[in-house]
C-alpha cells in the first residue's frame, strides 16, 4: 500500500515546525529552570542536537521503505503480527499526544482568559477543529500549514516588545553553565517532551517526492534547527526578564512577562500572544491527528474519513474523562512514551532493517507491475 | 435551499461554543477600582482603602452619564478576605488591583510587602503595569484626602508618578517588575515615597529604600534618587541636577545628564571592593556667571562638578550600605560574573562585605544655543 501525493522539502520544514512546537512552549523556561536553573538554554541546544541524529536515523529507516509510512513497513520488518502490535502502540501514543495538547490547552486558556467557561466546550471546539482539519488529503494539510506558519513569526515578533521593558537584565543568563554540566544534561530530559512532533516523520518521510536522497533530510533539518533556535529564545528572554527564584513560582512564564507590556495601543500582549498560540495548536493537534487516523485507517481497514471520527471520538472522550477526574499522569507517562516511540523503536527497527536485510517488497512489486 | 437550512441550523449549533456566551462580564456590573492602598491596623489585619468610581446612566435625560466616586474600607486577616469585605458593601464586583497605583502605607511597607501583593500575581486580570508607591504615614489618610481634594484621584497619582519617572527621580517599577526584585536575592529596589506636605498637597518626596522585601525606614531625596539612577544606567528621558559652586557668592549651576557610562571593577581584598567608574556626558542649562567660550572654564566646572559629584556619592552609598539597601544589584553583578567572591559572602546580610567607592567624572559636552 504505497501512498499518493507529494510533498517537497519545502512542505516538509512547515508541517514539521508546526508539528513540533505546540503546548510545551508556554512552560519551557519555566521546566527547564527547575533542573538546568539559568542554563535551561543549553539543554535545549543539547536536545536539538540529538533530535537531528534521531531525524537522522529515521531518514535511514524511510529510506529503505520509500512510500511506505510506519504503518506499512513496521509489517515488513517485524512480521504481521508483531508489526500490527507496533502500529497498534504507535496510534494509542499519537492519540495521548492529541488527549495531552487538548488538556493542557484548556487548562492554559481557562486559567489565563476563560475562567467561567466550562471545560468541556473548549474541549469540544478541539473536537470539532479536529474533525474539520484531518480529513482531507496531505496535499489539504500542506497548505493549511504553510498558511498557518504566519502565526509563528508573529509569535517571534511579539515578544520583541518585551525589550521595551527596564527590568530586562542579561546577567540572569550568566555564569554560563553555573549548574553543571551533569545538571544541564538531567535538564534535556525535561525539555525532550517540547521537542516530540519530530515522530510523525516515520509517516511524513512516505510523501516525500524523492526520499532518498539527501534533499528529503534538508527540510527536515531545517525545521528542526527552527525549532531549537525558536525555543531556546523563547527560553532565554523569560530567563532574562525573571529572576531565578521567580521562575520557579511562574507556571507560563512567556504569558507572564507578555502580559506586563504596555504598548500604546495595547495594555495585554499576552492575549493576542495565546491566541496566536491557539493557532500553532490546532496545527499541532491536526498533524497529529491525521497521521493517527491514516494508522487506524490502515489497522482495521476503513476509510480516512472514519478513521478521523473515530480518533476525534476516542481523543473527545478519554480527554474530558482526564480533564475531569483531573489525572496529571499523561505528562508522565508522555515523557516515558517519548522516549520509547521516538527513540527506542526507530533505532529497534533501523537494527533489524539492517541485520536481517529488509526491502519494501510491495514497492517492487508495483514496479514490475 | 436544503442544503442552507441543514447550515443554518449548523451555525446555530456553533453558538453555544463561542467564548463570549460564557466569559461576558458587564462594564455595568463591575466597578472601576481608580486608586487602592494598603494599611496594616492594631489587630494585625489588613486594611484596604479603595476609590471606586461610578458610572450612572440615568434614563431619564437621555442616557447622560454621571461619574460619581466613592470612597470603601474593608478589613481582614488577609488581603483577599479583606477585599472579600468590601465587595459585600459595593453593589457589584470589586476589585482592588484594577488601580493604575497601589499605594502602601508605612506599616505594611516595613514588613514583607509580598504578603500584600502575592493574591495580585493569582489573578491574570491584573493590570501588572500599576504604579506601587510607600507613603509616611497611612495609605487611608493619602486616598482619604486625595478623594477629597483632588478630581482626578488615581489619575492624578499616576500622573505624578510618571512624571517623576520621566526626570529619572525614581527607578521605573511595576507591580510585574517589582516581583522580580522581590525574588532576587542580589538586588534590592526603590520606590517612590509619598507624602503630604505642609500645604496639604501630596508629592512625591523621594525615594524609599528597600532590603530584602521590606522598608528599611530610610528614604533619598530626588536628587540623590537621581545621582543613584546614574550610577545604574537607567537615566529616563532627562537629568536634571543642580549643584552649588559657591556659597556665598550663591553661584550655581544646573546640567542636564545627556548619556552616562559606567565602569565597575569587583575585587577581593579583606572586603569586596567595588571601584566605580561614572562618566557624565552632560549640557549646562542654567549657569548665569557664563564665559562658557573659554575653555579654561569649562574644564574648571568640570573638575568643580566631579569633584562635588564624587563626594555626593560617597555620602549616598555610605547611606545605602547603612541600610544594606543593594539598589545597583551588586550582589547579582557577583553572582553573574565573579561566582567565586559571591560564594564566600553570600547570605541575607551580603551588602555589609561591600565596600563601594565612587567616583564622578562630568565632560561638559553642550551649554544650549548660548554659550
Amino acid at each position: 500500500m504505497t501512498v499518493k501525493g507529494r510533498i517537497s522539502s519545502v512542505n516538509l520544514f512547515y508541517v514539521l515546525a508546526q508539528t513540533m512546537i505546540g503546548v510545551g512552549l508556554l512552560s519551557l523556561p519555566h521546566q527547564t529552570h527547575h533542573t538546568a536553573g539559568s542554563d535551561g538554554w543549553i539543554s535545549i541546544l543539547i536536545t536539538g542536537f540529538f533530535i537531528q541524529l534521531i531525524v537522522l536515523i529515521i531518514w535511514l529507516l524511510c529510506r529503505k521503505f520509500p512510500n511506505l509510512t510506519l504503518f506499512d513497513f513496521s509489517k515488513v520488518i517485524v512480521g504481521k503480527t508483531l508489526g500490527t502490535v507496533v502500529n497498534f502502540l504507535y496510534i494509542i501514543y499519537l492519540l495521548t499526544i492529541i488527549c495531552y495538547i487538548f488538556i493542557v490547552y484548556t487548562d492554559t486558556l481557562k486559567r489565563w482568559i476563560l475562567p467561567e467557561t466550562p471545560g468541556w466546550i473548549l474541549l469540544l471546539i478541539l473536537f470539532v477543529l479536529l474533525i474539520y482539519g484531518s480529513i482531507c488529503t496531505i496535499k489539504n494539510v500542506i497548505s493549511l500549514f504553510s498558511f498557518l506558519f504566519l502565526f509563528i513569526p508573529l509569535l517571534f515578533l511579539i515578544t520583541f516588545f518585551v525589550y521595551h521593558d527596564p527590568s530586562i537584565d542579561v546577567r540572569y543568563l550568566f555564569p554560563i553553565g553555573h549548574s553543571g554540566g551533569w545538571n544541564i544534561l538531567k535538564g534535556t530530559k525535561d525539555t525532550f517532551v517540547s521537542f516530540i512532533g519530530y515522530e510523525t516523520l516515520l509517516i511524513y518521510f512516505a510523501f516525500m517526492k524523492r526520499s532518498k536522497s539527501i534533499s528529503a533530510l534538508k527540510g527536515a533539518f531545517f525545521a528542526i534547527l527552527f525549532v531549537t533556535t525558536f525555543l531556546m529564545y523563547i527560553v532565554m528572554i523569560s530567563t532574562m526578564m525573571l529572576s531565578p527564584e521567580e521562575m520557579k513560582i511562574t507556571r507560563e512564564p512567556v504569558l507572564y512577562i507578555l502580559s506586563a507590556v504596555e504598548i500604546r495601543l495595547l495594555s495585554r500582549l499576552d492575549l493576542i500572544f495565546l491566541s496566536f498560540w491557539c493557532m500553532v495548536v490546532f496545527a499541532t493537534i491536526i498533524s497529529y491527528s491525521f497521521s493517527a487516523s491514516m494508522g487506524i485507517s490502515k489497522l482495521i481497514r476503513i476509510k480516512h474519513k472514519f478513521a478521523v471520527m473515530l480518533a476525534g471520538t476516542f481523543v473527545f472522550i478519554v480527554s474530558i474523562i482526564f480533564y475531569y477526574m483531573e489525572v496529571t499522569l499523561l505528562e508522565k507517562w508522555l515523557k516515558h512514551f517519548s522516549l520509547i516511540f521516538g527513540v527506542i523503536i526507530p533505532i529497534l527497527l533501523l537494527f533489524i532493517t539492517i541485520i536481517f536485510k529488509r526491502e519494501a517488497a510491495s514497492t517492487d512489486e508495483e514496479k514490475e507491475n | 435551499m436544503r442544503k442552507r437550512k441543514t447550515k443554518l441550523v449548523l451555525l446555530f449549533f456553533i453558538l453555544p461554543l463561542l467564548a463570549g456566551c460564557w466569559d461576558e462580564r458587564l462594564l455595568k456590573n463591575s466597578r472601576t477600582v481608580y486608586l487602592s492602598g494598603f494599611d496594616l491596623n492594631e489587630n494585625g489585619d489588613y486594611q484596604i482603602t479603595s476609590i471606586i468610581r461610578d458610572m450612572n446612566i440615568s434614563e431619564s435625560s437621555r442616557g447622560e452619564i454621571s461619574i460619581s466616586n466613592k470612597l470603601v474600607t474593608g478589613n481582614g486577616s488577609s488581603i483577599k478576605e479583606a477585599s472579600v469585605t468590601i465587595d459585600r458593601s459595593v453593589a457589584g464586583n470589586y476589585d482592588p488591583a484594577k488601580g493604575r497605583a497601589l499605594i502602601l502605607g508605612i506599616d505594611v511597607a516595613k514588613g514583607d510587602i509580598y504578603n500584600v501583593l502575592d493574591a495580585v500575581y493569582r489573578d491574570p486580570r491584573v493590570d501588572l503595569n500599576a504604579k506601587i508607591v510607600v507613603t509616611d504615614n497611612s495609605a487611608n489618610e493619602i486616598i482619604t484626602h486625595l478623594s477629597e481634594n483632588e478630581v482626578e484621584k488615581g489619575g492624578y497619582l499616576y500622573e505624578l508618578i510618571h512624571s517623576s519617572e520621566i526626570n529619572s527621580e525614581i527607578q521605573d517599577i511595576t507591580l510585574r517588575s517589582i516581583r522580580t526584585y522581590l525574588f532576587d536575592e542580589g538586588k534590592d529596589f526603590m520606590l517612590p515615597y509619598l507624602s503630604k506636605d505642609e500645604d496639604n498637597k501630596v508629592k512625591i518626596n523621594g525615594v524609599a529604600l528597600f532590603h530584602d522585601q521590606s522598608f528599611t525606614g530610610q528614604f533619598l531625596t530626588p536628587a540623590e534618587s537621581t545621582l543613584l539612577l546614574l550610577f545604574m544606567e537607567t537615566k529616563s528621558q532627562q537629568a536634571l541636577l543642580t549643584e552649588q559652586l559657591d556659597k556665598e557668592a550663591n553661584v550655581s549651576v544646573s546640567y542636564n545628564v545627556k548619556s552616562v557610562s559606567r565602569k565597575l571593577k569587583l575585587e577581593k581584598k579583606d572586603k569586596v571592593h567595588a571601584d566605580i567608574l561614572l562618566e557624565l556626558d552632560v549640557e549646562i542649562v542654567d549657569y548665569p556667571p557664563d564665559h562658557l567660550n573659554k575653555q579654561s572654564r569649562i574644564s574648571f566646572l568640570e573638575r568643580q562638578l566631579s569633584k562635588i559629584l564624587t563626594e555626593k556619592a560617597d555620602a549616598l552609598f555610605k547611606k545605602l550600605a547603612e541600610n544594606q539597601s543593594d539598589i545597583l544589584g551588586l550582589g547579582r553583578e557577583m553572582i553573574a560574573f565573579h561566582p567565586s567572591i559571591w560564594e564566600e559572602i553570600k547570605g541575607e546580610n551580603y551588602y555589609e562585605q561591600i565596600l563601594v567607592n565612587p567616583t564622578v567624572k562630568v565632560n561638559v559636552r553642550s551649554s544650549g544655543i548660548t554659550l
